[in-house]
């Protein structure tokens, strides 16, 4: 488990508003002088020494990235996805509230090191009490002077504005949030006619505690595939639901029971998990009980760590249950959608719904299951626009594990009936 | 049209806004400021929506039609018509979060209480119930949205008395119907 010292979020835990004081007492904007009056590329090497990666589905390392914007001549534009994520999805939000300065400083020091002079942070419009929250603070950070021109002295120049975008779901791609902020479609890897940089919020608020504290102390918390730490929510049948820091490469079990008070019903009443939110491929049980959260862990299993969101499902929900909720929300909420996607999700929603009823539905010489795997199949591979790929996956994975699962009506409950008559 | 016609319409305060928003980008790409620039007028400016000579000007300013500007007032700033307007407007989270920690059995207790089927409304006009897909405030589900209003952490018997509570059948105190206050999400106007 993560000590209090080697903890980057500091305040996640306590769940303060910040203001600016109490933020430079927990460490926050400390010592940026001297990191800034460093050389950029003495930080960038730091940076692609620490291996770390991108909080996101990708995961992808950050300095791999950075290989995108080598040989362009000019300066590019910085994004900061601080936009909603899938249901599960919580802990972008959280950092927001409670780590603001944390993301200023982060994102002015990314810049900083890939030489950007203007960058947005990408805010959904189903979230106005969090734009306002940002914009308070980048005002405060104009004011004191860390952001704007000649930056604390250093003749550095980085201008950070927040951005109200789109409410529709636009982070499973970068080329999408790009268009959304742009209002309209950009040339692949461009925003406004120059080279643009997308990070997760996560991602860049991590970085000063990583150039302040050193590699090594960031290699030590993690493994070596997954350096550093990460912030998980933690939500569905766990006995307390919470957004929580952790280091990478903890057991799955001891993750639960320390920071979720365990699974409802026990460790043995766990039926699955969806490691990063809804979007992810699930995971049976049976895969669960030695399981590291670390990002080589999860894709050994065919799945993916990214940005940590934990929904947690025992067994009072089947599978198809599971995947069926999970799916309707890319069917019933695409952003701007291609024809493949607006015309063959919900295809594929009917199939999928079919297959509920029988013990042995999802068996492979069932007829309904070969036609949603070719529908899935040609869908993912025919669609542009990359949403179908991303809806999908959730589908995918309920194929591969949901053979002779029970069906299960989610609605149909007890309790309901139970409430009425009690009044 | 130039956008000197459009700001002269407008108020000097809001004026002063959408300057500072049309610099935030680069010149000639005024469209990725226009929904900020809209959510901060309608609140501001006196019947923003029905002054069409306004959002005529607003919309060739940013280079968009009128109606794709209708759209974003509309899904992402939640405006709605005047005659769609309903007393109390519930919204369900039934996303797998939620629906995990009870979400269908809220949704069961309010169509059972009310009488109606998920998307409908009451013949009075006073309630109308819909099934949100996420309002990304997953680790306290199950979420209802009463107006502008959030609840979380409910049961079908907290929703019970909530409905009462709404009609005046019944009263109870938020702490015995549980939820709304505990932050993160809520903003001030969003809590009881």
């Amino acid at each position: 488990m993560i000590s209090e010292h080697d903890r980057i979020f500091k305040n996640l835990p306590h769940q303060k508003e910040l203001t600016l004081k109490d933020a430079q007492e927990q460490g926050d904007w400390m010592g940026l002088g001297d990191l800034l009056a460093q050389k950029p590329d003495s930080l960038q090497s730091l940076v692609r020494a620490s291996q770390i990666r991108e909080k996101d589905d990708s995961g992808v390392i950050v300095s791999e990235k950075w290989n995108s914007l080598q040989g362009k001549d000019l300066t590019p534009f910085l994004v900061i996805d601080a936009s909603r994520g899938v249901p599960g999805d919580v802990s972008a939000l959280y950092l927001v509230y409670y780590e603001t300065y944390k993301i200023i400083e982060g994102t002015l020091l990314t810049a900083f090191m890939v030489g950007s002079e203007r960058g947005y942070i990408y805010m959904s419009a189903d979230q106005p009490h969090a734009f306002e929250v940002m914009q308070r603070v980048v005002q405060e950070a104009y004011t004191e002077g860390l952001l704007g021109n000649n930056i604390m002295g250093t003749g550095f120049n980085f201008h950070l504005e927040v951005h109200l975008g789109s409410a529709a779901y636009v982070k499973y791609s970068a080329d999408k949030m790009i268009d959304a902020l742009a209002g309209e479609r950009q040339p692949r890897g461009t925003l406004f006619g120059k080279p643009v940089l997308v990070h997760h919020v996560e991602t860049v608020a991590a970085l000063p505690t990583l150039l302040k504290k050193g590699v090594n102390w960031f290699a030590s918390l993690g493994t070596p595939g997954s350096a550093g730490t990460k912030v998980f929510s933690l939500s569905g049948h766990v006995n307390r639901p919470c957004v929580f820091e952790e280091r990478l490469g903890v057991s799955l079990r001891t993750t639960l029971e320390h920071h979720g008070g365990g699974v409802r019903g026990g460790w043995s009443h766990l039926n699955f998990i969806f490691p990063s939110g809804i979007g992810s491929p699930l995971l049976l049980r049976s895969f669960c009980q030695d399981l590291t959260l670390s990002y080589e862990s999860l894709s050994s299993f065919h799945s993916f760590l990214g940005s940590g969101a934990l929904v947690i499902g025992n067994g009072s929900l089947s599978l198809w249950a599971a995947t069926c909720t999970a799916f309707s929300f890319f069917v019933h909420s695409p952003a701007e959608s291609c024809l493949f996607c607006s015309k063959g999700l919900p295809v594929c929603e009917q199939l999928l719904k079919s297959l509920q009823g029988f013990d042995s539905n999802v068996a492979k010489e069932n007829p309904i299951r070969k036609n949603l795997e070719q529908w899935t199949w040609k869908i993912a591979k025919r669609c542009q626009c990359g949403y179908a790929d991303h809806a999908l996956t959730v589908v995918k994975g309920y194929l591969r594990y949901g053979e002779g699962e029970r069906s299960f009506d989610p609605l149909n409950s007890d309790s309901v009936n139970e409430a009425l008559h009690a009044n | 049209m130039s956008p000197e016609s459009f700001l002269n319409e407008l108020t000097t305060e809001s004026k002063s806004i959408v300057e500072k928003i049309l610099k935030k980008y680069p010149p000639g790409q005024e469209r990725a400021g226009l929904r900020e620039i809209l959510y901060y007028l309608f609140p501001q400016e006196i019947n923003f929506h029905q002054r069409k000579n306004i959002l005529q000007e607003l919309a060739y300013l940013c280079g968009v039609s009128q109606r794709f500007l209708m759209e974003i007032v509309r899904n992402d700033l939640g405006y709605k018509k005047s005659e769609e307007e309903i007393a109390y407007t519930i919204e369900v989270c039934t996303s797998l979060s939620c629906l995990l920690r009870g979400g269908g059995d809220v949704m069961k207790a309010c169509e059972k209480w009310l009488g109606l089927p998920c998307g409908g409304s009451t013949v009075d006009g006073q309630f109308s119930l819909r099934q949100k897909t996420c309002f990304n405030r997953c680790t306290s589900g199950p979420m209802v949205k009463i107006n502008e209003q959030l609840k979380e952490e409910l049961t079908p018997t907290k929703m019970v008395f909530w409905l009462q509570n709404l009609t005046g059948e019944g009263k109870v105190s938020s702490s015995e119907a549980g939820t709304v206050v505990r932050n993160p999400y809520a903003s001030p106007s969003e809590v009881e």
